[in-house]
């Protein structure tokens, strides 16, 4: 995968096509659109929901480590198993659970280009069947959120530093305060607009057409152009988390940047905070 | 099985800019509708034939935006 920093962390449709009955590799599907993986999915293909799978269901939070073990487990996945990630919306929610996978210590975990859209695209078979579930043993780390996730008061104190770039990933309207969820979707803030500082570098500049992350060279131009760069200390965001994590990926391990964390409380945690600045406008 | 003819239109509904993605998985047809700038999928139809998938994923995501 050409000149990334981590170079194992994507792989290209074609290599999940020849790995789809290694017993060493486990595919796993994870959507925004939860219905998706019925209609049809990669042979072989374990399918995760995001909204029940992947997150405490009791309080905002990512998933337990108890929770993940089950989930591993009941997937087959053990833990010298590589677990290949893809999805909807050009891997949304596959970064989602990168993300969580990483924060858990699990060793080889990868995404692959392009996502299902890719996938589609290129007119590749698909099952509707689900794997039998599986019976591994799996045991994960305890939770290292350390280089990974950021929470509320640490962005409250990060975001006034010279050294610090904040990078909000949603849509222009969304960064402007113009509208408070991206149209269809629910409006889970109180207030519209952005954390004082933050430059609004979409999620989506980060793909091409065909849902594959650009070159080394563009996703470079993207970030440093708005002055977001290696040596300062990045925290992306979005609406949920979900969006900021696929941005996260870019930065870490497509661009190698050392220092870069995902704020998963995001927009829906500080737009509605009592008291917390806000700007509107670009 | 077998999937095959991939096809993303853009168009405007209800103000916005949205992708209409269609694909065939067998013998039905699929369409989703995304929103362009996120890209969240809003609605999504399946059907025996293209337009009838087409036309109930649109009448579901002009509803969901005009909420």
């Amino acid at each position: 995968m050409s000149n990334y920093a981590d170079p194992t962390a994507l792989v290209p449709t074609q290599w999940v096509a020849d790995h789809s009955n290694d017993a060493n590799v486990c595919i796993v599907e994870v959507d925004v659109d939860t219905a998706a993986y019925e209609e049809g999915h990669i042979p072989g293909a374990v399918g995760w929901n995001w909204k029940t799978e992947l997150c405490d269901t009791l309080q905002r939070d990512v998933i337990k480590k108890e929770d993940l073990e089950a989930l591993m487990s009941r997937s087959g996945i053990s833990n010298d198993t590589t677990v290949v990630l893809y999805g909807d919306n050009n891997n949304w929610f596959a970064a989602w659970a990168f993300w969580q996978l990483k924060m858990y210590g699990h060793k080889d975990v990868r995404i692959m280009n392009g996502g299902r859209k890719k996938w589609l695209a290129e007119g590749r078979d698909l099952i509707q069947d689900t794997p039998p579930a599986g019976t591994s043993l799996y045991s994960a780390s305890d939770i290292d959120a350390s280089s990974y996730r950021v929470f509320l008061p640490d962005v409250m104190d990060v975001h006034k530093s010279a050294g610090s770039a904040l990078v909000d990933v949603r849509s222009g309207d969304e960064f402007t305060g113009k509208i408070l969820a991206p149209p269809g979707l629910p409006e889970t803030c109180q207030r519209g607009g952005h954390i004082p500082g933050a430059k609004n570098i979409g999620w989506g500049l980060a793909c091409n057409e065909d849902g594959t992350f650009k070159s080394v060279d563009e996703l470079e131009q993207i970030y440093g152009s708005s002055g977001v760069t290696k040596d300062k200390e990045v925290i992306t965001y979005c609406r949920i988390g979900e969006r900021s994590s696929h941005s996260w990926f870019v930065l870490k391990h497509l661009l190698g940047y050392p220092n870069v964390r995902n704020y998963d409380g995001s927009w829906t945690e500080w737009g509605n905070l009592v008291g917390a600045p806000v700007e509107r406008g670009e | 099985m077998d999937q095959r003819n991939y096809q993303e239109v853009e168009q405007e509904l209800k103000g916005q800019s949205i992708r209409v993605i269609t694909y065939q998985i067998g013998q039905r047809y699929h369409c989703h509708i995304e929103i362009k700038d996120p890209g969240a999928v809003i609605a999504r139809g399946s059907a025996a034939t293209l337009s009838e998938a087409r036309s109930a994923a649109l009448k579901k995501a002009e509803a969901r935006l005009s909420k």
